[in-house]
């Protein structure tokens, strides 16, 4: 008896040196990228437009990687917000160089014509001076109004295709409440936002500076009035929009995530007292699947985030320079005593001041709705 | 330039005018309509450096050289219409001096055509 149980432990321990075998956690960082894959959000971040993924690309973060997101780091935010001011600069410092030339050469020939200065062909010399500076800087401005336009509704798009992957993940994480609000608030947004910029704002903007330009070639016909309640118009929509938006996001969100919370608690009370013996495991491994899926969808609205604060950058650049090139050439106006081309030079930084405040208010609401999703899931 | 020849000249056209205004009025006109003229000559040929240097400055800003011809010419109209309306207002032909500033300011509107209809068409597709 005594030698077999020898022969036994002797065999165990041949067969533990001869067959090893080895255990380990399973690897967590290739599951997430794989549920990351899987839920969609690599399929919605091929719907942004390519110059963004090169521009995320460079900054090392991959759409279809969950770990590269860590490298979105403030200093590869400012490298590319630097990169972007040089590329962007070229356009508005060749435009304020060619109206500082028209300005000076106005300034120098108008040293010459002190003998009509004071007579009737002084305004016509006026006349076609404002008219050469508003054919030197409207072609890019107009282009930049456009540029604007188009990364809105650029935007409005990729929002559209982030929607259906946070809805799922929002149900997935146990925020069903909150999934189906958001759904259909970021869907609003998106729409809302573009519809609104692209029929209603830019048109308007645009037309400000048809009017302003007029006003400028025309001092006889005096339209100044009606550039003016255009303006005031355009900035009293834009904060109404603002102001509606804001208010039923906060109240939505503090619905839903209050019906979320008590979803969540019951699932999790039913399962455990439903399933006998092994029920509290099951709520345990319920609250595990969900802590993940909220990873996921904490992953995506980074991501999401991410793409819109590098879409709306340029636009916000371009629409700060034009603005400083225009402020510029106005100081330069007023010294010289050029008064038509002075008007004229306002109008357009008026036009830009418009231009930056439609380009804020839009990237703000696709930013903040997105991040009230992101925290109403991290309190739950 | 020299600013002498130009007074000397003006001073002298001036004092031919006033003599002549006594016998022969006309005469006086044309003298100092012929004065205006040849100051305004010498005043262009010797302000050729400063025009090269305003269009060299709009070369170099990077704008079209029709701008700067328009601007140029515009002022060279203006210069010439001012000259003529200003003899006939010394002749006492104030309607004729009225007409031709009208002139100067079509001649002025014709040349800068080209910049009217290239703003009218950004105005117009700015609207639409």
């Amino acid at each position: 008896m005594k030698g077999k149980r020898i022969a036994a432990i002797a065999l165990m321990l041949v067969a533990v040196i001869i067959f090893p075998f080895y255990a380990a956690a399973a690897d967590t960082d290739s599951m997430l990228s794989g549920q990351y894959r899987k839920s969609g959000a690599s399929e919605a971040y091929s719907k942004t437009p390519n110059d963004v993924r090169k521009a995320l690309g460079n900054m090392g973060v991959a759409g279809n990687d969950a770990k590269s997101l860590s490298k979105f780091t403030p200093v590869s935010v400012f490298k590319y917000i630097t990169s972007t001011a040089k590329q962007n600069m070229k356009s508005p410092l060749r435009a304020a160089a060619a109206v500082l030339g028209v300005l000076l050469a106005c300034a120098l020939l108008g040293a010459m014509k002190n003998s009509f200065g004071e007579k009737s062909l002084d305004t016509v010399f006026g006349l076609v001076s404002t008219l050469c500076i508003a054919a030197v800087l409207l072609v890019p401005v107009t282009k930049c109004v456009s540029f604007c336009a188009r990364v809105i509704s650029d935007a409005s798009r990729v929002m559209t295709a982030f929607i259906p992957v946070f809805a799922a993940l929002g149900t997935a994480s146990g925020h069903p409440a909150s999934a189906v609000v958001f759904q259909g608030l970021l869907l609003t947004v998106s729409q809302a936002v573009s519809q609104i910029a692209a029929n209603g704002f830019v048109p308007m903007v645009d037309m400000y500076l048809a009017f302003c330009v007029v006003g400028a070639i025309s001092p006889g016909v005096n339209i100044g009035s009606i550039a003016s309640f255009m303006r005031k118009i355009v900035s009293f929509a834009l904060v109404l929009c603002m102001t509606v938006f804001t208010g039923i996001l906060t109240v939505q969100s503090v619905i839903s995530q209050a019906s979320d919370n008590v979803a969540a608690k019951t699932a999790k009370f039913v399962v455990g007292s439903a399933v006998p013996v092994i029920g509290s495991a099951v709520s345990d491994a319920v609250n595990t699947v969900m802590s993940c899926a909220n990873l996921m969808r904490s992953t995506t609205g980074a991501l999401s985030l991410m793409v819109f604060i590098v879409m709306f950058l340029p636009p916000v650049i371009d629409c700060l320079m034009w603005m400083l090139v225009a402020d510029v050439s106005v100081i330069f106006a007023d010294m010289l005593g050029i008064g038509q081309a002075s008007g004229l030079l306002k109008a357009v930084s008026e036009a830009m001041r418009l231009l930056t405040a439609l380009v804020f208010s839009a990237a703000l609401a696709m930013i903040v709705s997105v991040s009230i999703m992101l925290l109403t899931g991290m309190s739950g | 330039m020299n600013i002498f020849t130009v007074v000397g000249l003006a001073v002298t056209a001036a004092i031919l005018a006033v003599l002549l205004r006594q016998y022969k009025p006309e005469y006086a006109m044309l003298t100092g309509l012929a004065a205006g003229i040849m100051i305004l000559v010498y005043v262009v040929v010797a302000s050729k450096p400063v025009i090269s240097e305003a269009s060299a400055l709009l070369g170099k800003a990077n704008i079209k050289s029709s701008y700067g011809m328009i601007l140029l010419k515009s002022l060279g109209i203006c210069f010439v219409a001012q000259l003529a309306s200003d003899a006939c207002r010394d002749a006492g032909e104030s309607a004729i001096a009225s007409k031709i500033e009208l002139a100067g300011k079509f001649a002025v509107i014709i040349i800068a055509l080209p910049l009217f209809e290239q703003v009218a068409e950004l105005a117009i597709k700015l609207l639409s």
